[in-house]
């Protein structure tokens, strides 16, 4: 495999700076400042419309942008053609040549250079062999799976030795299973590799288990580029809250200062406490809007202070967690997750009154 | 770019050698011929004064139309229920057929009118098979007349239409069809308010389009019409071979007119890609 | 299919006209089988004799070259035309492309008659006479269309992440082309190149006024053999060969590529 492990010194970075692009009247993406490091497994995460694919085709030279730089391993390619930037590309439906074989398809970038064929042949293999799909060499694409041409695909990618590798939702065509055994199969590939690589996707479980940071777009700009466990565990505002995983979102007026924390009335009158973010102070009287993952509230015994009042309204049972499914007393729902763990469930009826608390720095101001 | 480079060896070609020959007939057809006024003669109407003002030439325009209208309609009534056939076939089948529906289009229209000569002739075998079983005394006049025209242009046509109408057809779900049946709905309901209405815009480009193709029909109406069949293709023909060319121009720029105003029709209101 | 008799009387019907559309073919071929000294159908005996007669012919076998060269270069000139014509129009999307469009495939819809007259007059007025070149010109022009439309319906069929990815994997331009676009276009190439063949091969419109005793065609040829009433079995004997060899490449074609799937649905 060119490059197998010692692919960190070949890997470049990509930085975008400043990237525009509209079609018409729409802005596919405004203002996009990213910049992925030399190995690093960036997600492009967001809905359809959000700006990712046209992000990854201006990267690859496909859709040139109106505005901004495009940098790759410090060397600014806006005017560098498509077939000179040394990137891999996997597109959605893999785009493999209907007409020629496995090996011709994974050969055509080492010809298209003018390889010498011994070495053209050799690297073929072993990049199959590192995909793992040896022995199919003469098949036609028509004759393998999803699986396996998605695996054509990266041999025929990686097999140049390419800088950078671009991928566009190419584990969306997969049944789940598939799905899931792909997302791992890549991540320790591309760790192998040690390559650059940039994924879009729509899948936010996808993008939680594969990357090391994820940038999360909408309507063409970037909400925020984190690690996962920041961006779950740290949203920046309501948008990346709600996209990721499920979260609940509380509305009330600063009622004061507890230490670190806030205290926050609630619409339903309670007196919570939630946790600031340094530099942010905001006056008593203000509306805020505090977001808590459903895993980090718990139930406490009535009466008890600091508490949020609610009435259960469902309960559903998912195996390994029972989901709580709550309305507040001003209208607001929450949902509560409990672990089926050793310590007895609670007794807890459709239509009971529940109190709710939580860690306050599990609960997180967003802002405005 | 290097976009429109690609596209001027083609535009070259059809700017030289199919817009300005029609401009030069335009041209010519604005003037008379050396027979008739003396070189340097001003442009003149009276070629097209002589189409409009002799009924003759009237009638060869009328038969023109009437013959599309016949053959239009006649390719419309048979070829229907082929293309239905034909679109709501399984896919195996369907590929037969269409090879069927095509084969004939690729043998020469010579040969065909040949095969229709010795058909339909005096001495031909439809007038032997019924004088031998006795149902006539003398052989019917099948050819070089309008019969013999009709037959033939319809079959060099059928195909056209039932591949127009086919294309269309086979967009209209067959679960609106089963509806209708499971709703109590006969063949002859499910086609009139079913099939038919959604089928209209085939119908209007196969209608277009044999009517386009009749009218510039030239070799069949040459070899099985005769004397009276005279239709605005020949009529220009004749003219040419007589060395009156300016009127031939004349005659000329009136079927560009009428097939120029099918053809806008044919793209404009009826946006069918089917066989031409 | 419902199992009625009306599906019945539906098939029965379909295969009638099929024989309809089949029957004057069937007939001329008959005929070059035919022992008889006229044109009979059905022939009373069966002979190879006109065969014979039609291969030893002068005129039919001069005129049958002349058709095949001239058919020859029209396919080549028009495929060359249409192919990088086919490219400009799919890749890039410009105000007027489809007037354009249907500018470039208009001489598909017009009369051949009237083609063929102003064809005439315009090498009359150049003072250019009827020269090869003007017959051949006229040809490129009435067949391009054909080429043009099947390319471009397979070039709108295909996927253009192919040539993307070709791009991105190092291949120019012009290696994207050569390696991936053109393969994938050959379909649309033969199919467009056969009807162009076979256009220029049977056309009788356009060819009769712009032939020479020298340069005239197989098909003119034949049309003066029926005008004068001459309906010599001969003429079946050489339908009969054109029959085969036209049938035979259709079928063929549409073994490897499905012509036939490509040039009725054209382009859905």
């Amino acid at each position: 495999m060119s490059g197998a492990g010692a692919s960190a010194e070949r890997s470049a970075d990509v930085e975008l700076r400043g990237l525009h692009k509209r079609y018409g009247g729409v802005v596919a993406v405004e203002s996009l400042d990213l910049r992925a490091e030399p190995g690093e497994f960036v997600s492009l995460l967001g809905p359809s419309g959000c700006g990712k694919t046209t992000t990854l085709r201006a990267i690859a030279g496909l859709t040139p942008p109106d505005g901004g730089l495009v940098i790759i391993g410090g060397r600014v390619m806006n005017d560098v053609p498509v077939h000179r930037r040394g990137l891999g590309l996997v597109p959605q439906n893999y785009a493999l040549f209907p007409h020629m074989t496995v090996m011709e398809n994974v050969t055509f970038g080492l010809r298209m250079r003018r390889t010498a064929p011994a070495d053209v042949e050799r690297k073929a293999l072993e990049a199959l062999g590192t995909v793992q799909l040896a022995g199919l060499e003469d098949r036609y694409p028509r004759q393998l799976s999803g699986g396996q041409q998605q695996r054509v695909a990266l041999a025929r990618c990686l097999v140049v030795g390419p800088t950078v590798l671009l991928l566009d939702e190419p584990l969306g065509a997969l049944d789940k299973k598939l799905r899931e055994a792909m997302q791992v199969e890549l991540k320790s590939l591309q760790r192998q590799v040690g390559i650059t690589t940039i994924f879009v996707t729509h899948d936010q479980e996808e993008a939680l288990t594969m990357s090391d940071r994820i940038a999360v777009m909408h309507r063409g700009r970037l909400q925020q580029f984190a690690t996962p466990q920041e961006i779950y565990e740290a949203p920046r505002n309501r948008f990346v809250a709600e996209f990721i995983g499920v979260c609940n979102f509380l509305e009330g007026r600063v009622a004061g200062r507890d230490g670190a924390a806030l205290l926050v009335r609630t619409n339903g009158g309670d007196l919570v406490s939630i946790s600031a973010p340094e530099g942010r102070s905001p006056g008593e009287g203000t509306r805020v809007v505090a977001a808590i993952r459903p895993e980090k509230l718990h139930f406490r015994s009535p009466g008890a202070a600091g508490t949020l009042r609610a009435r259960l309204e469902t309960l559903v049972y998912v195996g390994t967690a029972v989901h709580f499914h709550l309305r507040t007393a001003s209208g607001e729902r929450l949902i509560v997750y409990r672990q089926n763990d050793s310590a007895p469930p609670p007794a807890l009826a459709p239509g009971a009154d529940v109190q709710v608390t939580w860690e306050p720095s599990a609960a997180r101001l967003l802002p405005e | 770019m290097t976009g429109f480079l690609c596209l001027i060896p083609l535009l070259v070609l059809l700017l030289a050698f199919f817009v300005l020959p029609f401009g030069v007939m335009l041209y010519q057809s604005f003037f008379l011929s050396l027979l008739q006024a003396p070189a340097g003669s001003p442009p003149t109407l009276a070629n097209y004064a002589k189409v409009f003002g002799d009924f003759f030439y009237l009638r060869v325009l009328l038969q023109t139309l009437a013959l599309g209208v016949a053959v239009t309609a006649l390719t419309l009534v048979l070829g229907y229920p082929v293309a239905y056939f034909l679109a709501r076939a399984a896919a195996r089948s369907r590929r037969l057929l269409i090879l069927l529906v095509i084969a004939p289009l690729v043998v020469s229209i010579v040969i065909r009118s040949y095969g229709w000569m010795v058909l339909l002739g005096r001495a031909g075998t439809v007038n032997t098979v019924l004088q031998t079983l006795g149902l006539i005394d003398k052989p019917l006049p099948l050819m070089y007349n309008w019969f013999g025209v009709v037959i033939a242009l319809t079959q060099v046509l059928l195909p056209f239409m039932i591949l127009t109408l086919a294309s269309v057809i086979e967009g209209i779900p067959e679960s609106l069809e089963d509806t209708a049946a499971v709703l109590g709905a006969g063949w002859w309901q499910r086609f009139r308010h079913v099939v038919l209405p959604l089928s209209m815009e085939g119908v209007g480009a196969g209608i277009t389009l044999v009517l386009m193709l009749t009218i510039g029909s030239f070799v069949s109406v040459l070899l099985l019409g005769g004397s009276d069949t005279l239709i605005l293709p020949l009529l220009i023909y004749q003219q040419v071979i007589l060395l009156n060319n300016n009127f031939a121009a004349a005659l000329g720029m009136l079927l560009l007119a009428i097939s120029v105003i099918l053809l806008y029709v044919q793209a404009r209101a009826f946006r069918v890609r089917g066989a031409a | 299919m419902r199992r009625d008799p009306w599906a019945l009387a539906l098939r029965v019907y379909c295969g009638l006209v099929l024989a309809f559309l089949s029957l004057p073919i069937v007939v001329a071929v008959g005929v070059a089988f035919g022992s008889d000294r006229i044109a009979r159908f059905p022939p009373t005996g069966l002979s190879l004799q006109w065969f014979g007669v039609a291969l030893s012919s002068r005129t039919f076998l001069g005129a049958l070259g002349n058709s095949v060269v001239l058919a020859a270069f029209t396919t080549v000139l028009t495929t060359l035309l249409a192919l990088p014509a086919s490219v400009a129009l799919v890749r890039r999307r410009f105000p007027g492309q489809h007037a354009l469009e249907a500018f470039l495939l208009s001489p598909l819809s017009l009369p051949g008659v009237l083609y063929g007259v102003s064809m005439l007059l315009f090498l009359g007025a150049g003072g250019f006479g009827l020269a090869w070149w003007g017959l051949l010109a006229a040809h490129a022009v009435i067949a391009v269309p054909y080429v043009l439309r099947t390319t471009l319906a397979v070039y709108r069929g295909m996927d253009r992440g192919l040539e993307e990815t070709a791009a991105v994997l190092g291949a120019n331009p012009w290696q994207t082309f050569r390696h991936v676009t053109l393969p994938l276009l050959r379909p649309g190439l033969v199919a467009g190149g056969l009807f162009a063949f076979l256009t220029s091969f049977d056309n009788v419109p356009v060819s009769i006024f712009l032939t020479t005793a020298r340069t005239t065609t197989l098909p003119v040829t034949i049309m003066s053999y029926l005008v004068n009433q001459d309906f010599d079995p001969i003429v079946g004997a050489i339908s009969a060969v054109q029959v085969g060899l036209v049938v035979g490449l259709l079928l063929a074609l549409d073994r490897v590529y499905g012509v036939a799937q490509i040039t009725s649905f054209g382009g859905q």
